[in-house]
């Protein structure tokens, strides 16, 4: 009984939703549909986007590439002509091996501008070398006012380091010479007589009475 | 003889496309009642379900062409309008605009010959429990008694259109009249 039960149910549902789901769309549903249909633009193929798209992208890229380059180039670039040296492999070593290089020139006036060669380093030799010239940037440097004593004294200790004769000196007046000062040498220290020290002898009182 | 390419691959075109909306119109022909049922399964208006399934069929021939297997379309087309009309409910119940409530007269507008008006009346709230417990279902087994429940649809078919196997469907469907039958029997309870 209660099978049947179950079973009617069933058949209730089934009916009953069937009964509900027994609808039809209104007879100018399908005319609607076309109509809506022919005023949908034309359906596009994937290729077709494409061939709009990849143009675009490319000039975007492209911009962006001219932009990047733009940002990056430097402020002002100095060109100089060719060092008169010939020009072998680019110096690539390490600063505890440098090879000896020209003074950088230092100008003393105002409105100095100190001109620094830097050395071109670079990871592609070849790049390097087909390039006849060396770009050489030049920064300005605030003045600085140096008196003609020192800057002759920092020449000269610059182009000792180079030569590796540094000589440490005690006498400034002796940074002149070229060689070691005789007179420099260390003096023997003179003798120095112990210290005597008396012990304190009460004048004519009692101890602890003011004198 | 440089001008007749073109024009030779704009006929083609014309052709393939005129292909195309012929194929398109004869699966719009065979499939509109179903998509409208479908929506209707869903949100039990009229006027909503048909603004539904035009909608899911005027994305259908958006994407038609893309459709490589052609014999797939009303199972898509299903799934699409089924899909379209959730979204739909949803907005509606966020909106506030009609509730969603089953309307018995909205497909049978003539009152059935033969009963009388306590009848009618019972039909009607046996009608109301019923599709409030189908709204309590989850969704794959609302989606398997909506299809199986459109006339015409056996298990083999409402396999095809989920593509699903259908052990599947079969199983689902026993679930839901299982969960239906309980939630009928206490609507029931509850409302007397």
């Amino acid at each position: 009984m209660a099978d049947e039960n179950h079973t009617m149910n069933d058949q209730s549902i089934d009916r009953a939703l069937r009964e509900a789901l027994d609808v039809s769309p209104s007879p100018d549903f399908v005319a609607r549909v076309r109509t809506r249909i022919a005023n949908e633009p034309a359906s596009r193929s994937v290729w077709s986007r494409w061939a709009v798209w990849t143009p675009v992208a490319a000039g975007a890229l492209a911009a962006a590439i001219a932009l990047a380059v733009w940002v990056a180039k430097p402020a002002r670039e100095v060109r100089l002509p060719a060092p008169s040296v010939a020009e072998g492999k680019p110096d690539t070593t390490a600063a505890t091996n440098v090879p000896r290089q020209p003074v950088p020139t230092v100008r003393l006036k105002p409105d100095t501008t100190i001109v620094t060669k830097i050395p071109v380093v670079s990871a592609f030799p070849s790049l390097a070398l087909g390039t006849s010239r060396r770009t050489v940037v030049a920064r300005k440097e605030p003045e600085i006012l140096i008196s003609q004593s020192e800057s002759a004294a920092l020449r000269r200790l610059i182009a000792r380091a180079s030569e590796a004769q540094i000589v440490v000196n005690d006498s400034p007046l002796s940074a002149s010479d070229s060689g070691p000062d005789p007179s420099a040498a260390v003096q023997p220290l003179p003798e120095i007589q112990p210290l005597k020290i008396d012990p304190i002898v009460p004048v004519d009182g009692q101890e602890g009475v003011r004198q | 003889m440089e001008c007749a390419e073109p024009r030779v691959a704009s006929l083609m075109r014309v052709e393939e496309k005129d292909d195309l909306v012929r194929e398109f119109e004869a699966r719009l022909v065979e499939s509109s009642t179903l998509a409208f049922r479908v929506a209707y399964g869903v949100l039990r208006h009229r006027e909503d379900a048909e603004d539904v399934a035009q909608e899911a069929f005027a994305k259908a021939y958006r994407s038609f062409r893309q459709l490589r297997d052609r014999d797939r379309f009303r199972a898509w087309l299903v799934r699409m309008t089924w899909r379209m009309a959730i979204d739909r409910m949803r907005t509606n119940r966020r909106r506030g605009a009609h509730e969603v409530t089953v309307d018995p007269g909205d497909n049978n507008p003539e009152p059935q010959s033969g009963r009388t008006p306590e009848q009618t009346a019972e039909a009607e709230e046996r009608s109301v429990h019923l599709w409030r417990a189908i709204d309590a279902l989850p969704e794959k087994l609302r989606v398997v008694t909506v299809l199986a429940a459109i006339e015409g649809h056996d298990m083999a078919e409402v396999s095809r259109l989920l593509e699903v196997p259908e052990g599947t469907v079969k199983w689902r469907l026993f679930a839901a009249r299982k969960e239906l039958q309980e939630k009928l029997q206490w609507l029931t309870r509850t409302t007397r």
